[in-house]
């Protein structure tokens, strides 16, 4: 060998699987006038892919056919099936003599070499052959102990994990329980029966009540609207308390502006909820309901008293609520406890719980 | 003389004004529009806003992470580099290294593959011009008789030898070693320069001269890789999937290298210098490399050797380039016809070999590693999570609103894939359709590999010699560290779907539910 090349082994032969180049060389071989292709061809024996079922040891006389472009070699070896992996059975040579060992090893040289392959040559290559197989290396690999972080400190980084992957999981489930068996109302507002009292004519607004004064008797004057020509005395047509006054005196007011708007003393307030159509099938007469208003810390309970989808003064039912134009589904619910008539108008946001043992509690 | 750089991108045959692959991404892209132009009036609606503000502020910050890159690479590639490769051609004679190593690994490779990668090395160990050592790293007598063959067959001058070293196959990494250490034994001048190479690789004519003139030029380089186009034994979708990654890498390196940094010195082909390669501290390194986790204890590397060099030479501050006029062409075996398991082993023997160096890569902090460099490292670990943002909104929108969000959002995502495979023309002269397929197949399922590995970083495996590092499974121990593996595991998942669902406003503080006070 020549002193440019270094070997600097650092295995046994005993250790390597493969001893001989494999080659996808076209050749093939011929059993009984059938022709199978082979897949790899190296000194110590070939492979072939979709050959019959064969069994491991099982040695069979074949002729293996060498094409080139101008003949072609056959040579008539005995081969023995030594494994079987997949579709593919790999067969080593047996019993070769020293002539077919040189005449396959030529071949494989030349082909790697990309040489012309001369049917005259023959070059007699040693090769160290070692028919011990690999020994088989049980033991699997560990992974080394090394340092692991303290004991305690690892259990409290998996306590902590543990918590919030438990208060993730709670959080999510709670959520879908509620989106099962709670609704709640996309707007809902405070409502209650009013008397509105009208400006008859234009003129200036003048105001005869002090400002701290909520309620007033029927038959009480609270206000004058004044023009060139009449006065029109406004006049309480009950004990009421009043809702609305958003005048100032001398402002100048149109015809049909709504002065006053009063609610009867005694009269109870109750809650209009807005929900989506969608979900009417999911509330009923009767149901329990929880109301927050706006202003108030505490939650107030009601019950379901009617259900329509179109206001109650018969207009349309297109209302806007989220910033959105929609069909309403409206819902009044009656209130189990007063609330302050200064509540009328105010924004409020309303629960329903579908739980059965809510129902079975109520009932 | 000696050979000129050419053969670029051979893959391409055609050589058209358009670029390859144009029909069919022309024909995508009019089935593109055509489905944009029958978008649902969702789309463009309150709700639709939702979705697109929502998973906008998501994709803003990938999509301007993307494009930062992109022009990254731009700069590197058309400013930066031709600065340094007018350096080097005006001064080559003087900048070539007195010796390169050019060692080539090699294990149960295919013949064929061997033949050419061994012939392609043995070829530019003559052409460099300087004494060239090839070094075989092998484990099988037949590998031997195969290099040794070759080797004589072409007539090499003096100056070129061959050294062949035989070890156990117990893996890459003390092959590597082993092969280091032959080098050392050598004593290699101070200005030697290595070659790492694998057994699957093939060197293009005059890779090594252009390469290796660098690290005269660059006093601190201590290690640079090249551009890498693929030769895939397949057919099918994965052609495409690898060639779109090969692709993308090329603007990743290239954007990484304008920081003269690199996440990896590609296993593939990369060089040193021989004064770090015969250090004993670096083949420890790369022989022996592990982490200490804090579940798993002491973690041994198998694989992703190129990762550990790569920690080597940015722990000593050590300068890396990326050459992107040099290429080198790798002849890709996919592990299983399957493309699905195929493409499964391999995300997942690279994600883990990703997830198990960088955090200790963000350890160094960005003193060392730099900024840009430290936050790209920092963006690896969030992005397997951003990535699945956009699916994950999806599903609470179908769930809450209409199934119409599934439509938008797939116009979206072709939309997007759209631009990205237009930018990947930068890198390949190739417009191919299936990019936009392949780009979102690897990001998507790609996170959803990496977030199992990172869980999982205990097990590892070689794709080629299908070994696994065993573990005891029927110890108690083992069993346990596995069930912690799936219980956080799950508890991630939970955590991210409450996340992404509360910011959708799909998940809100359950009111109702602690309404119930007021009855019980």
């Amino acid at each position: 060998m020549s002193n440019k090349i270094v070997l600097d082994n650092k295995v046994h032969e005993t250790d390597s699987s493969r001893q001989y180049i494999r080659l996808p060389l076209l050749a093939h071989i011929e059993i009984d006038s059938i022709t199978y292709n082979i897949s790899n061809l190296s000194s110590g024996g070939l492979s072939i892919k979709n050959f019959p079922k064969t069994t491991l040891g099982k040695v069979i006389n074949v002729k293996l056919i060498l094409p080139f472009n101008n003949f072609s070699m056959d040579l008539n070896l005995s081969i023995e099936a030594a494994h079987i992996s997949g579709e593919s059975i790999g067969f080593k040579f047996i019993n070769l003599n020293k002539e077919k060992i040189s005449t396959i090893n030529h071949v494989i040289s030349s082909y790697i070499s990309g040489d012309v392959l001369k049917s005259e040559d023959v070059l007699n290559i040693m090769s160290r052959e070692n028919f011990v197989n690999m020994r088989k290396n049980n033991k699997s690999i560990t992974i080394e102990e090394g340092k692991k972080t303290s004991r305690i400190s690892r259990m409290l980084s998996y306590y902590i994990i543990y918590a919030v992957g438990l208060f993730a999981a709670l959080f999510i489930i709670v959520n879908i329980v509620e989106s099962v068996f709670v609704l709640e109302s996309n707007y809902a507002y405070v409502n209650a029966s009013t008397i509105t009292i009208n400006s008859k004519f234009n003129g200036v607004y003048k105001n005869l009540l002090s400002k701290n004064i909520k309620e007033v008797k029927k038959g009480d004057v609270i206000a004058q609207v004044i023009s060139n020509k009449k006065t029109m005395y406004v006049v309480s047509p009950c004990d009421c308390y009043i809702i609305n006054r958003g005048i100032r005196s001398g402002d100048h007011i149109p015809k049909n502006y709504n002065i006053f708007t009063l609610m009867p003393i005694g009269n109870s307030l109750w809650v209009t909820v807005l929900i989506k159509p969608e979900n009417i099938d999911r509330v009923n007469i009767g149901d329990s309901v929880f109301i927050t208003i706006a202003g108030q810390d505490n939650k107030v309970r009601g019950r379901v008293q009617s259900i329509s989808i179109k206001h109650r003064n018969g207009r349309n039912s297109i209302y806007m609520y989220d910033g959105e134009i929609r069909d309403a589904v409206f819902i009044d619910v009656a209130l189990s406890q007063a609330v302050s008539p200064n509540f009328v108008g105010r924004p409020a946001k309303a629960l329903f719980l579908f739980f059965d043992f809510i129902k079975q509690k109520e009932a | 003389m000696f050979a000129n750089y050419s053969g670029k991108y051979d893959n391409y045959k055609k050589k058209t004004i358009l670029p390859s692959g144009f029909l069919g991404f022309f024909i995508y892209t009019l089935v593109m529009v055509a489905m944009a132009m029958v978008l649902p009036d969702m789309a463009i609606d309150a709700k639709g806003d939702k979705i697109i503000i929502i998973i906008g502020l998501v994709a803003i910050w990938r999509y301007s992470w993307g494009l930062l890159h992109f022009i990254r690479s731009l700069i590197y590639r058309h400013i930066v580099f031709p600065r340094y490769r007018a350096r080097v051609d005006a001064g080559i004679e003087y900048l070539m290294p007195s010796k390169v190593y050019l060692m080539v690994t090699s294990f149960r490779i295919n013949s064929e593959t061997a033949i050419r990668s061994f012939r392609a090395a043995i070829n530019e160990a003559v052409n460099c011009g300087v004494p060239a050592t090839v070094v075989a790293s092998l484990v099988e007598l037949a590998d031997e008789r195969l290099v040794i063959q070759l080797f004589k067959a072409i007539n090499t001058p003096e100056r070129v030898k061959l050294h062949i070293v035989r070890v156990p196959g117990t893996g890459k990494r003390d092959g590597l070693a082993q092969a280091f250490r032959a080098i050392s034994r050598d004593m290699p001048p101070d200005d030697a320069v290595v070659a790492v190479i694998d057994g699957d690789t093939i060197l293009l004519d005059g890779c090594v001269r252009r390469s290796v003139p660098f690290f005269k030029l660059m006093p601190n380089l201590g290690g640079l890789t090249t551009d890498e186009d693929c030769e895939v034994k397949a057919e099918g979708f994965i052609c495409s999937w690898l060639s779109f990654r090969f692709a993308q890498r090329h603007i990743s390196m290239s954007s990484w290298s304008l920081s003269k940094k690199l996440s990896t010195l590609t296993g593939r082909m990369s060089m040193f210098r021989a004064s770090i390669i015969c250090s004993k501290e670096f083949i420890n390194e790369v022989e022996d490399d592990h982490v200490e986790h804090w579940r798993f204890g002491r973690l041994k590397f198998l694989t992703g050797d190129d990762k550990s060099s790569c920690y080597h030479l940015i722990k000593k501050k050590f300068d890396l380039l990326y050459l992107p006029d040099v290429l080198v062409k790798t002849i890709e075996h996919p592990p299983s016809p399957s493309f699905m398991k195929s493409s499964t082993m391999l995300l997942m023997r690279w994600s883990g070999n990703m997830l198990r160096t960088n955090s200790r890569l963000l350890v160094l902090g960005p003193r060392t590693t730099g900024f840009f460099i430290w936050w790209c490292l920092l963006d690896q670990r969030v992005s397997m999570w951003t990535a699945l943002t956009g699916p994950m909104f999806v599903v609470f929108m179908v769930i809450k609103y209409s199934i119409s969000f599934v439509y938008i959002f797939i116009v979206w995502i072709a939309l997007t894939r759209w631009i990205m495979a237009l930018m990947l023309l930068s890198s390949r002269p190739v417009l191919d359709w299936r990019y936009p397929f392949a780009m979102y197949f690897n990001q998507i399922y790609g996170s959803f590999i990496k977030t199992f590995v990172l869980f999982r970083l205990n097990i590892q495996s070689w794709t080629r010699q299908k070994i696994k590092l065993k573990l005891d499974k029927n110890s108690g121990n083992e069993r346990l560290t596995a069930l912690y593996s799936h219980l956080f595991h799950l508890i991630s998942i939970v955590l991210f779907i409450l996340v992404v669902g509360y910011i959708s406003g799909f998940f809100k503080y359950p009111e109702g539910i602690f309404s119930l006070n007021y009855i019980i």
